[in-house]
């Protein structure tokens, strides 16, 4: 059951990656190759508000955290939390504006690769600000904003209840602004940047602004991650880049500009992930064999990168044809 | 120390040159970044590891089958996947070579298990075993086997390059392809050869360029060519994106930025882990600054000045804080 519940947290967690994803790439057509910087900064800054700055952890240098014993509680919600998850997105948010301003600029392959680079930057450097972050110890005993002591699978499942509220949310917001003025003129600057703009509109600023909102998303979405591991800097979470194309193939199977397609794509990857980690109790295989089947997984990955790509770029559910739909408020 | 950081980014350059000149010239005829250069590298280390025991050979003959096999990997690469995405734009191809990526990295990872390994000379290399003792003068080191090796072998593969680039007959096609495909064309040229050519050549460069970079580290993981490849593409930006000799130029400049911030970390005190940061921060300098790179031309460009971007953000920011302009747009 807990582990059903993890699940949906991870799920509702890269759901909010591949709808951030959804509007840079799938709406506007920015090649963001930098999710895991933002991912990444956006989970420390979620860990560093709500994890005590002196942990009783022996050997850990401690960081410069604010812990949440510095926010009041509301109606027994710790806030620090909510803090905790608004800073990663205005820290992600601001980064993406001071980035964008000149990246923008750049065609799409040089703005990927512009992106990837600043990923690499922005990780190597949380890594090795030992007296901030808690350098490569990274950030242990993260604390969830709702903790039921040893009754673990509560405290999963209302963790999973909560990202999940959060997604549909987002999903809601996301959808709406799709459905905008403002969301037509973003896939309008996507098929034709110059026709936008000689129809008078902003290109530049329609982009950033997409970028932006993106990044602050990417950056909540890290914080809610932050909570979800309540460890970050363990060997086996270094925010690979292989990360960033992790969430690109779940917006192709899906189908970029359409965001109930990137959630079920979502899904499909991280189930495909959760059955080949359970495959080796279920079917009793042998370790070896087990590490086959993981590695298998990302090759199966590749794979249905590439023939999505050859045979049907617009993925499982197509951009919906919405500009000539009146749109209502919340569903449309 | 300095000129010991000197020649060690030397020896880097000379690596990541070799990779380099393979993503641009991908980069000139096919029009995307390649992002699988990295694992073609990878794959090149296995392949001569493979046949080095396979044949009991030496690490010539492995060399030699390596460049051979990756040729023929780029080669139908190019079959399967690219010339089916003719006429995409640029981020279709670069998203499938990601793909690619993904499957030849774990494809690796099947077949040679994922824990680190190192190309093991053997008797046939007793010649470059006898190279071993580093070579001290003036209080620089060079080690012949991990430092010379790649250099000798990339000087050699640069010089070839040039000679088929500029005075054989498929290097005169194959620029002019990268110039105009369309031209090329209908002046007779026949693109599609070219095109198979060129990811031969790509191939083969790539698989050189791994093999040098397993010998100078002495260390075979399934990450080798995929750590390198941001370096790769900021040498290959740096240079002017499509220019092979840009592309040799920038690697110098990253070779050597990135070895030479040791003595400088040293000196200052900053930590040394953050040399991995350099060409990183050279490369998105450069991009902002001068992204057409060093001998690019800035044809196929479009930037607006950064001056007028800056004013309309601040206008707008303006506008929502309530601040007067001047006289509107």
């Amino acid at each position: 059951m807990a582990d059903f519940s993890r699940l949906g947290a991870l799920v509702a967690i890269w759901g909010l990656l591949a709808l951030a994803l959804n509007l840079q790439w799938g709406h506007t057509g920015l090649f963001n190759a930098g999710i895991v910087g933002f991912w990444a900064l956006g989970a420390y800054a979620g860990a560093l508000v709500t994890t005590d700055p002196a942990l009783p952890v022996s050997g850990y240098p401690g960081h410069w955290g604010i812990g949440p014993g510095a926010f009041p509680t509301l109606f027994g919600v710790r806030t620090a939390f909510f803090f905790g998850a608004l800073l990663a997105g205005a820290l992600a948010a601001t980064v993406a504006f001071l980035v964008a301003i000149p990246a923008l600029r750049l065609r799409a392959d040089y703005f990927a690769i512009a992106t990837l680079a600043l990923a690499q930057v922005t990780i190597v450097s949380l890594k090795n600000m030992d007296p901030i972050t808690g350098g490569d110890s990274g950030v242990p005993s993260i604390p969830r904003p709702f903790e039921f002591g040893s009754q673990t699978h509560v405290t999963e499942f209302t963790y999973f209840v909560l990202v999940a509220v959060l997604l549909v949310l987002a999903y809601l917001i996301f959808e709406r602004l799709g459905r905008s003025p403002w969301g037509r003129a973003l896939r309008a600057l996507r098929e034709d940047e110059d026709a936008a703009q000689a129809i008078g509109k902003d290109t530049f600023l329609l982009k950033l602004e997409a970028f932006v909102l993106g990044a602050a998303t990417i950056g909540v979405s890290g914080a809610l991650f932050a909570y979800f591991l309540r460890n970050l800097g363990s060997p086996d979470l270094q925010f690979p880049a292989s990360y960033t194309f992790l969430v690109f193939v779940m917006v192709l199977i899906g189908g970029p500009g359409n965001n109930r397609g990137v959630l079920l794509g979502a899904f499909l990857i991280l189930f495909l992930e959760f059955f080949t980690i359970r495959a080796k109790d279920w079917f009793a295989l042998s370790p070896e064999l087990a590490s086959k089947v993981f590695y298998l997984r990302l090759i199966a990955i590749g794979v249905i990168l590439v023939v999505l790509v050859l045979f049907r770029p617009q993925g499982i559910f197509p951009e919906p044809k919405h500009a000539t739909k009146k749109p209502r408020w919340l569903w449309g | 120390m300095v000129f010991q950081a000197l020649l060690n980014g030397l020896v880097d350059a000379s690596i990541i040159a070799l990779a380099a000149v393979s993503v641009s010239l991908i980069y000139g005829v096919r029009g995307f970044a390649n992002f699988a250069a990295g694992d073609m590298m990878t794959v090149g280390a296995y392949v001569t590891l493979f046949a080095m025991s396979a044949f009991r050979a030496g690490i010539v003959v492995g060399l030699l089958v390596a460049i051979v096999f990756v040729a023929f990997l780029g080669i139908a690469m190019e079959f399967l996947v690219f010339s089916r995405l003719e006429g995409r734009g640029p981020v279709a191809p670069l998203v499938a070579s990601i793909g690619i990526a993904f499957v030849l990295q774990n494809a690796i990872r099947i077949v040679f298990g994922t824990s680190e390994t190192t190309l093991g000379l053997r008797g046939q290399d007793d010649w470059l075993l006898g190279l071993r003792d580093p070579l001290t003068t003036y209080q620089v080191t060079l080690n012949p086997l991990r430092g010379l090796v790649p250099l000798v072998m990339a000087a050699a593969f640069v010089a070839s390059l040039t000679v088929l680039l500029q005075y054989t007959k498929l290097g005169k096609a194959m620029r002019a392809t990268a110039d105009n495909a369309d031209l090329a064309r209908i002046s007779g040229i026949d693109v599609r050869f070219v095109r198979y050519a060129t990811w031969a050549l790509a191939g083969a460069l790539s698989a050189a360029a791994g093999v040098m970079l397993a010998i100078r580290l002495n260390v075979l993981i399934p990450l080798l060519g995929f750590d390198i490849l941001l370096l790769v593409f900021g040498a290959v930006i740096l240079g002017g994106i499509g220019s092979p000799y840009g592309a040799m130029l920038g690697a110098l400049v990253m070779g050597l930025a990135q070895n030479l911030f040791f003595p400088i970390a040293t000196a200052t005190g900053v930590a040394a882990e953050l040399a991995a940061l350099v060409p990183f921060v050279i490369l998105i300098l450069v991009l902002l600054v001068r992204p057409q790179g060093i001998a690019g031309r800035p044809l196929g460009f479009d930037l607006p000045p950064l001056r007028a971007e800056l004013r309309k953000v601040l206008r707008s920011i303006g506008k929502l804080v309530g601040v007067p302009g001047r006289g509107g747009r």
